[in-house]
């Protein structure tokens, strides 16, 4: 990037950051009354001078006639709605510096923050259409990934306020956009997985944020009728949705996983305080960094938590509405996985462990937390394939496993009882799968090498050809290619198109399983 | 995934290293759990680790070998090495970032031996104090630096 000339909202910015340090420094040092009385007022005239209504509202309007310079280089006429792109972005759209679009986003935000009523007014539609497009557009329109997570940070941002009375005119405007309805969902939910790697060095933190902003979005437009059409498409393409929702379920799996670990360490502490006798012959030491402990295990709870929930709650309506991507063979066994260990955890014997003094100092509401899985459990139920994938999670289920859940779901008054119903037949049927399983099992330990998958070393159902030459099992090399598009052989860029069916191999693999049944029949 | 397919593939794995061991790296015989590993490493002759044992410990999740295996030195003896933190922790790329399935424990082992080879002087890394106190137990919640490609 070029060095930037002098921005207005830096400008601004710095004034106020300038203002605060001094009026900060001057409390430090305790310099005399009169100089810190002067400082406060330098500060409040500042504030007002910056804050002025009519300032902010000429500067929307500069901003505004700035968007639609913008647009036009995109192609589009302010009165027309629905943006068309090209295999290639215009040139002169190519040769301008990120911060004509940088600086238009921090201008809004702060205005949005501080005088909200400014937003009322229509100078902004200009500036809400670019936000949509730099969204929406492919790729190669805009390359940085970070312009894209501010513009939905503002979305987000006006999401989470939609009630108040003077940012709803921008909110609606944005959804009702065209292009908003045409591409929103479908652009977010490639956003979502494609943050997993943003090359940054704290890339690991930041795709949380981006997510949350993106969850927020998606959850104030799932309440919007027109939106829901754009939500059903969007699900039917499902390579690009189940990318999305590999991802969905891999934050989930982590964020409740690290909070009931949290929550665990949280039990701990808490039981060591209460026994007293103990806690006062421990030294000072151990007591203060236990203390201090505490705290930041609840904080960091509560960083976890919500962000879990909302992916959670996310999954949840998702699901309701179409439940079928959900029940891919890619994600349906760590979706049930997932289910199961949480069930587990929090209705199974270890469920006391979790029993914090303050749950609401480590945003933890149990009730609620089981009453989203167990809605997920019942909106996967009807498929047949989802009962299985419970049977095939080692790690948590047992018959018993929903037995003392139900159990603990009632007594709790939790859901409504024809949820509980549903739950009780799929545990039925789940049962009824794993005991037919384990009588039919049969034995393929003496099947060739050359018919076992590299990587897992399982009899190949759908053996493909990698363009290394490597044959391996389809459902393996896709769980792959969710983690990462590469060859997993040479790490050269891999795609499921590549892969070409080893249909010789298939044959005598099919073959071969054939003759052994007849045999043991 | 479950965790019966993982064993599937550590099975192999294991097999595999008892029938066909590597000079200096030797599997410990108890491993019937196999969510976790332990596996012996020699130091190899002619280096700066000539003669020295150490031991490693692997953890498996549900995920591996999509997932890479935590990796760690226990035990009394944890070598001294810029890229090896007093409490066992490793810095190496493939462990987290540059992980891929088709690696195994066993290409994990060699890699360890040949950071360990081409060592030229035995020191901790710089941080190592500040690193240790502050780290997690899982080295796979660090975030890497790597820095440094020659040892």
């Amino acid at each position: 990037m070029h060095a930037c000339p002098l921005h207005f909202s830096d400008f601004v910015a710095h004034c106020l950051l300038l203002l605060f340090v001094v009026v900060l420094l001057s409390i430090v040092i305790i310099i005399d009354e009169s100089t810190l009385i002067a400082l406060k007022r330098a500060k409040q005239c500042a504030s007002i001078a910056l804050q002025d209504e009519n300032l902010i509202e000429t500067s929307l309007e500069f901003y505004g006639k700035v968007s639609q310079l913008l647009l036009r280089y995109v192609g589009i006429r302010p009165a027309e709605l629905k943006a068309t792109f090209s295999s290639e972005a215009p040139w002169i759209w190519r040769l301008l510096p990120d911060y004509y679009i940088d600086d238009i986003w921090d201008f809004l935000m702060s205005a949005a923050m501080m005088v909200p009523q400014t937003l009322s007014k229509r100078n902004i539609d200009d500036i809400l259409t670019l936000m949509l497009v730099v969204i929406c557009a492919p790729r190669h329109y805009i390359q940085n990934p970070h312009l894209i997570a501010k513009a939905v940070e503002v979305i987000h941002w006006l999401c989470a306020r939609s009630e108040h009375t003077l940012l709803r005119r921008a909110t609606e405007y944005l959804f009702n956009h065209e292009l908003a309805q045409d591409s929103l969902v479908r652009a977010l939910t490639k956003l979502y997985a494609d943050v997993e790697t943003t090359g940054a060095a704290t890339e690991f933190y930041d795709k949380f944020n981006i997510r949350y902003h993106i969850s927020i979005i998606f959850k104030y437009a799932w309440q919007k009728p027109s939106f829901r059409h754009s939500f059903l498409t969007t699900a039917r393409d499902e390579k690009e949705f189940i990318r999305f929702l590999n991802m969905a379920i891999n934050d989930v799996t982590y964020l409740l996983d690290e909070s009931l670990q949290l929550l665990k360490k949280i039990h701990d502490i808490e039981t060591d305080i209460d026994n007293k006798d103990e806690w006062e012959a421990t030294p000072m030491e151990t007591r203060m960094t236990k203390t201090q402990q505490l705290s930041q295990y609840e904080s960091q709870c509560c960083t976890y938590l919500p962000l879990g929930m909302e992916t959670l709650n996310m999954l949840e309506y998702l699901s309701a509405n179409e439940p079928g991507p959900f029940c891919s063979s890619e994600l349906i066994d760590r979706l049930a996985a997932v289910l199961d260990f949480n069930l587990h955890e929090l209705s199974g014997p270890n469920s006391r462990l979790l029993k914090v003094k303050e749950p609401s100092k480590c945003c933890f509401d149990p009730k609620r937390l089981l009453e989203k899985i167990v809605e997920l459990y019942c909106n996967l139920a009807p498929d047949e394939r989802f009962a299985e994938a419970i049977t095939r999670d080692e790690r948590s289920y047992r018959p018993t496993l929903f037995k003392s859940a139900i159990e603990r779901i009632q007594n709790r008054h939790i859901t409504t009882s024809s949820r509980l119903e549903v739950l009780y037949n799929l545990s039925q049927i789940a049962e009824r799968i794993a005991e037919e399983k384990s009588k039919e099992e049969m034995d393929l330990s003496d099947a060739p090498d050359e018919f076992r998958d590299p990587l897992m070393c399982t009899v190949m159902t759908d053996p493909v050809i990698l363009p290394s030459g490597v044959i391996m099992d389809r459902s393996v090399i896709i769980k792959h290619l969710l983690n990462s598009s590469t060859d997993p052989f040479n790490r050269l860029p891999l795609t499921i198109e590549q892969l070409i069916p080893a249909a010789q191999l298939k044959e005598q693999i099919d073959n071969w399983i054939h003759d052994k049944k007849s045999r043991t029949v | 995934m479950t965790f019966d397919l993982v064993r599937k593939r550590l099975t192999k794995e294991l097999k595999l290293l008892i029938e066909n061991p590597t000079p200096g790296i030797r599997v410990v015989d108890d491993n019937s759990d196999l969510r976790k590993i332990r596996i012996d490493i020699e130091g190899a002759p002619g280096t700066l680790y000539d003669g020295e044992n150490f031991q490693l410990l692997f953890k498996f999740t549900d995920q591996y070998p999509f997932d890479s295996p935590q990796v760690t030195f226990i035990g009394s003896n944890i070598p001294v090495h810029p890229h090896i933190y007093s409490n066992g922790h490793i810095c190496l790329s493939i462990l987290t970032d540059d992980w891929s399935p088709a690696l195994s424990i066993n290409a994990v082992c060699l890699s360890i031996l040949s950071m360990l080879s081409s060592c030229k002087d035995k020191i901790r890394p710089p941080d190592n104090d500040w690193y240790v106190r502050t780290a997690s137990n899982d080295p796979k919640k660090t975030r890497w630096w790597y820095h440094d490609d020659s040892v």
